[in-house]
Formats: structure tokens, C-alpha cells, sequence
């Protein structure tokens, strides 16, 4: 909300001071060049400046309410003078009222019209345009506000895939693997820092926009669960089918892996026994049927709370193909949970090439 | 001879630490461990000095872990990334290692715990028990044991909590157990949307209520699903009144 220029302390005070140096300045005129009594004088100036200043505070709320995008000098214009002739006219009436009887004075009240109506006019006009420019201003500095908090609200949130992507628990502890490599195996270790090389390089390339050769995506899953499997040795056993015709086929690149992630984090991290992770990958109607198999503790998932944490992949399948039902998540036995993702080979995807 | 147990769930952390015992004579490694229920049995029955401890593990973590056992050893943490972990050892001024560890902050941190075990303060350990269990992790479950069987508790399937001595009664679908914390540390951890305390003695879940029912002038009581009459207080009712929205 823009806040009104009369709603500022430091505003007020000078219009308050500006009505009480307008209102002196009259007084003195009526009463010592043209020689009106006291009263006269300040009944006079005390009346339409009177009327004057609220003119000038509903012009000023009107325009915070309301300003035509085009014709903004007409709109003025109209106002003004509308405005003007109303507090001419009303003066003019209360005057009368009470002075009826000085004829000196009816007579220069009736003479004088014309130039109290173009004083009134003038000043009227000077306020409009100084709370058309306040108005204008203070929109635009919003706008700048408001502008700047989303810049660094997306920004945070880039920020945030980054750290997810990048996946630090992963890492640091991968990390720690190859040092203790460097000294018990230094051959592997080399080994390993290529894989985790490759596998990086690979996590940054990803986009949701960007699709991938299921020979390529599998290329990169193996990268990981090479890591996972140096990580924990003979705790992880792999059994992996990847169906020649499937390899030419292709899928978005940031799918797969939250799923195996998903597979190693319930099935390996939560237990201490030695596990297999399957995956098949075939094509069935044309249609890349992805396939992933892991055990779990049920007990541990009662406790878990959030389920398996596919909700952020639906999303994005949501988003890409309209269709959650692409993929099918559940426990196939008391202690094996499958999860299936389906990708359509229409027309319509992007080339991989 | 110093007794340690090292607790890692991952072979080659373990022996990066292994490793750099070597240097330490005078350190004796009793026990390797590669998850919290060995290590909880393992402390128990070589009653060590001190442990190396990994913070995540499968089934528990290392704080969960610590939190079963009677009376625990001094304790290094490693960890490789946990920002809550990081945040209670901040806060409690506790040795950790971060993954991979570097030899120079390992060697400090083993000089230094030689130098505490002679003057082992227990609750610092208890602190940082405390202030670990702001992560989300640990909202959503607790970790008891009884007959020497470690239980998992959803914390959904806790219908109330009751102060008994030292301990908090948790009397859950599948029983009842005991846990030792306060009331107030479970009114602090717990969600404040599911859990209320109505009582000094009375923490219940809201799911579980069934009826309110005046007793006497200014004294209510409440009955849960469980069929169990609780009372509450004057300040409970004002809190459970706003809880369901009346």
C-alpha cells in the first residue's frame, strides 16, 4: 500500500503552516489595502482558506484512490476547476450570509469573483501535480521493493537446488572414503576421485528441460552407485538389466536419480544388513519402463513419518507430462518397496541431439 | 591404557581413524561397530573411556544411541555433513570431527578428551542430548528401550505422556515405555499443533481426545480414545481449548 502525503508527520506540519501563512497574508491584505473591518477581513480569508484546505485534502485522497492512466492532464483539469468554482461559489454564498448589509463589501465580493476563482484555480492545480509526482514516486520505489525481495527469493531458491543437487551429505562423506582409500588402497582412490569427478560433472549438467539417452542416464546412475558401493563395500549388491532396445530411447535428466537416491537412502543407509538394489529397464509399447527395487525395515518406515519422498518427482512429471500416474510407488512385499517411472517416447519430446 | 569404540557404519571411515591411532599407544581399540544397537550392547559390556561416534547411522543415529545408553563414555562425534549435528555441537562446545578428518584436528581432539576423562562431566553429554533433539529428524520419532529391546516410536502413535520420578511414561499403541527426560524437554521438542500439555503431569496427543468434561467448579477433566480419564488444569484448559479451536 502507498502511504498518503498527508499521512506523514513532517507533511502535515508544512500544510498546516502554508494554510496558517495563506490565511495571514489575506488578513492583512483585506485589512490594510483594501480597508475592510477586522472582522470582515478575517471572516473572509478564514472562509476560503478553510474551504481551500479541504478542497485540497479530498483532491489529495481522491488521487491516491484513483488515476487515469491516460488523460491524466484533462482529468486534472476538470477536477480543478470543478472544485474551484465550488468553493468560489460557496464563499461567495456564507459571505453573503453574514455580510449582507456592507454594501462595499458585496460589491467587491461580487467584483472579485473572477480572480478568486483563478487564485483558487492555480493553487488547486499546484496541489493536484505535486500529489500526481509524490504518487508516481512512491509507486515506483514499491515496485523497486517489491522487484528486489523476488530477485532474492529466487535467487535463495537457486541457491537451495544448488545445495540439494550437490547433495553434501554425499559428498563429504564420499569424500572421506577416497582419503581413507589414499591410504589403505591408493589405486582405488584414484579410481574413486574419477568416478566422483564424472559424477559431479554430471549432477551439474542436469536439467529438468534437458533429455537424456537411457545409455547416458545409466552411465551416470553407475557413477553413483560405484560411490555407494566403495562407501559400503559388500553391504550393497547390485543387480541391474538395462534391455537393448531401451538404450537409444531417452527420459529428463533429473528423474532417475532422486529415485535411486531414494532407493539407496531406504534400503542401504537404514540397515546394516547387506542388501541388492534391482533395476530393469525395458520398453514396453513404446513406452521406457524404468524399474527399482529396494528393501526396507518396515518398522523404520512406521517411524519415518514422511513415506518414501516421491511427492517432489510427481511434481515434476506433473509438469512435464500432465500425468502422475507415470509413476507407481509401493511395497510389493512386506519388506521390498518398488518403484516404477514410465516415460512416453512421443513425438513431441525434445531431440537429444 | 585408554579403551575406545570406534562407530561408523562405513568400514573405510573407521579406518582413517584406525589409522591414525596408530600413532596413540597408549589408546586400545576394543571394539568396532557399524550401526547404534551394536553400539549401545558393545559400551555396556567393554565399558570403554571413550567412543568415536558417527551422528548418521542406520535405524538410530548417533544421539539416539547415546540417549539408551545408562551411563555414557565421553564421546568425539564425526560427521560428514549435518547442519543440526553441527549447530548442538556448537552450542555445547563438544569435540567433533568433520569428514574427511584432518590428522591435526584429530590429534587435538584426542589429547584433549585424554586430558577431560580424568574429570568426565555428565551433563554436558545431556545438554547437547537436548539441544540435538531440536533437529527434524527427531520430532518425528523417539527412541526407548525396554527389556533390553530398543523400540522406535512414531511419535503419531504416542497417545500421552506422564511425568513418573525421573522419568517420562509414554504410553504409545504398542505399550507403555519409560524414557529418561523431562516433561518439559518433550513440551519443548514435540509439535505444539499435535502435542499439549494439560497438566503439570500430562502431556497428551490431540488426536486422542474424545471428551471434555467439567469436573468441579474450574477443574476439567479429559477423556482419550485409550478410555483414560486425565485431568486438566486451569492453564491446560485455557491451551487445549485454543489447540482445538472452542
Amino acid at each position: 500500500m502507498i502511504a498518503r502525503p498527508l499521512s506523514i508527520p513532517k507533511i502535515q506540519n508544512i500544510a498546516s503552516v502554508i494554510l496558517l501563512v495563506w490565511c495571514v497574508v489575506f488578513i492583512l491584505l483585506f485589512y490594510y489595502s483594501l480597508n475592510f473591518s477586522i472582522l470582515v477581513s478575517v471572516a473572509d480569508s478564514v472562509v476560503t482558506s478553510g474551504l481551500l484546505a479541504a478542497a485540497c485534502i479530498c483532491l489529495s485522497n481522491l488521487l491516491g484512490y484513483y488515476q487515469p492512466k491516460n488523460e491524466t492532464v484533462l482529468f486534472v483539469l476538470v477536477l480543478t476547476v470543478m472544485l474551484a468554482l465550488i468553493i468560489t461559489f460557496i464563499s461567495k454564498f456564507v459571505l453573503h450570509l453574514f455580510f449582507a448589509v456592507d454594501k462595499t463589501y458585496m460589491s467587491f465580493l461580487s467584483l472579485s469573483l473572477l480572480i478568486r476563482f483563478i487564485i483558487l484555480f492555480v493553487f488547486l492545480g499546484w496541489c493536484a501535480l505535486a500529489n500526481i509526482l509524490w504518487y508516481r514516486l512512491e509507486e515506483q520505489s514499491a515496485t523497486q521493493d517489491r522487484l528486489l525481495a523476488a530477485q532474492n527469493l529466487s535467487k535463495e531458491a537457486e541457491l537451495n537446488k544448488l545445495r540439494h543437487q550437490l547433495q553434501p551429505h554425499f559428498l563429504f562423506n564420499s569424500l572421506n572414503s577416497v582419503y581413507a582409500l589414499t591410504i589403505v588402497n591408493p589405486k582405488e582412490a584414484g579410481t574413486m576421485i574419477t568416478k566422483l569427478a564424472a559424477f559431479l560433472r554430471g549432477t551439474l549438467k542436469r536439467d529438468d528441460d534437458v533429455w537424456v539417452s537411457v545409455e547416458e542416464e545409466m552411465e551416470y546412475i553407475q557413477l553413483y552407485l560405484d560411490i555407494e558401493k566403495v562407501r559400503f563395500s559388500h553391504r550393497l549388491n547390485l543387480d541391474i538389466q538395462i534391455a537393448e532396445d531401451s538404450m537409444k530411447l531417452s527420459l529428463p535428466g533429473t528423474l532417475l536419480q532422486p529415485i535411486v537416491e531414494n532407493a539407496i537412502k531406504f534400503g542401504l543407509y537404514n540397515t546394516s544388513a547387506a542388501i541388492t538394489i534391482t533395476m530393469r529397464v525395458t520398453v514396453e509399447n513404446s513406452v521406457l519402463k524404468i524399474c527399482v527395487q529396494n528393501p526396507f525395515d518396515p518398522e523404520m518406515k512406521a517411524a519415518g513419518g514422511t513415506g518414501f519422498g516421491l511427492s517432489a518427482i510427481k511434481r515434476r512429471l506433473y509438469l512435464l507430462f500432465a500425468d502422475e500416474s507415470l509413476l507407481q510407488a509401493g511395497s510389493i512385499e512386506e519388506n521390498i518397496f518398488r518403484t516404477t517411472l514410465k516415460i512416453p517416447q512421443g513425438n513431441d519430446k525434445n531431440d537429444i541431439d | 591404557m585408554i579403551r575406545t569404540i570406534l562407530i561408523d557404519d562405513e568400514s573405510l571411515a573407521r579406518d582413517i581413524v584406525k589409522h591414525y591411532l596408530r600413532e596413540f599407544p597408549e589408546i586400545e581399540i576394543v571394539a568396532e561397530c557399524s550401526d547404534g544397537f551394536e553400539g549401545i550392547k558393545s559400551i555396556t559390556q567393554h565399558q570403554p573411556d571413550f567412543i568415536f561416534l558417527d551422528i548418521q547411522m542406520p535405524k538410530i543415529n548417533g544421539f539416539e544411541m547415546l540417549e539408551l545408553v545408562e551411563k555414557p563414555p565421553a564421546v568425539i562425534f564425526t560427521t560428514a555433513f549435518d547442519e543440526y549435528a553441527i549447530k548442538a555441537f556448537e552450542v555445547n562446545a563438544v569435540d567433533y570431527l568433520l569428514k574427511p578428518i584432518e590428522k591435526s584436528r584429530f590429534d587435538q581432539a584426542v589429547q584433549k578428551i585424554s586430558v577431560k576423562l580424568n574429570n568426565l562431566d555428565a551433563t554436558a553429554t545431556q545438554e547437547l542430548l537436548d539441544s540435538a533433539a531440536m533437529s527434524p529428524a527427531q520430532h518425528r520419532r523417539v527412541v526407548v528401550k525396554k527389556n533390553g529391546v530398543i523400540k522406535i516410536i512414531a511419535v503419531a502413535d504416542i497417545h500421552y505422556l506422564e511425568a513418573d520420578d525421573d522419568y517420562v511414561k509414554l504410553s504409545t499403541t504398542e505399550g507403555v515405555f519409560h524414557k529418561n527426560k523431562t516433561m518439559s524437554f518433550f513440551e519443548r521438542t514435540l509439535d505444539t499443533a499435535q502435542f499439549i500439555r494439560i497438566h503439570r503431569s500430562y502431556i497428551i496427543n490431540l488426536a486422542q481426545v474424545t471428551r471434555i468434561e467439567l469436573k468441579e467448579k474450574d477443574s476439567y477433566i479429559v477423556l482419550l480414545k485409550s478410555d483414560i480419564w486425565l485431568p486438566v488444569s486451569k492453564t491446560g484448559y485455557a491451551k487445549l481449548k485454543a489447540a482445538l479451536g472452542m
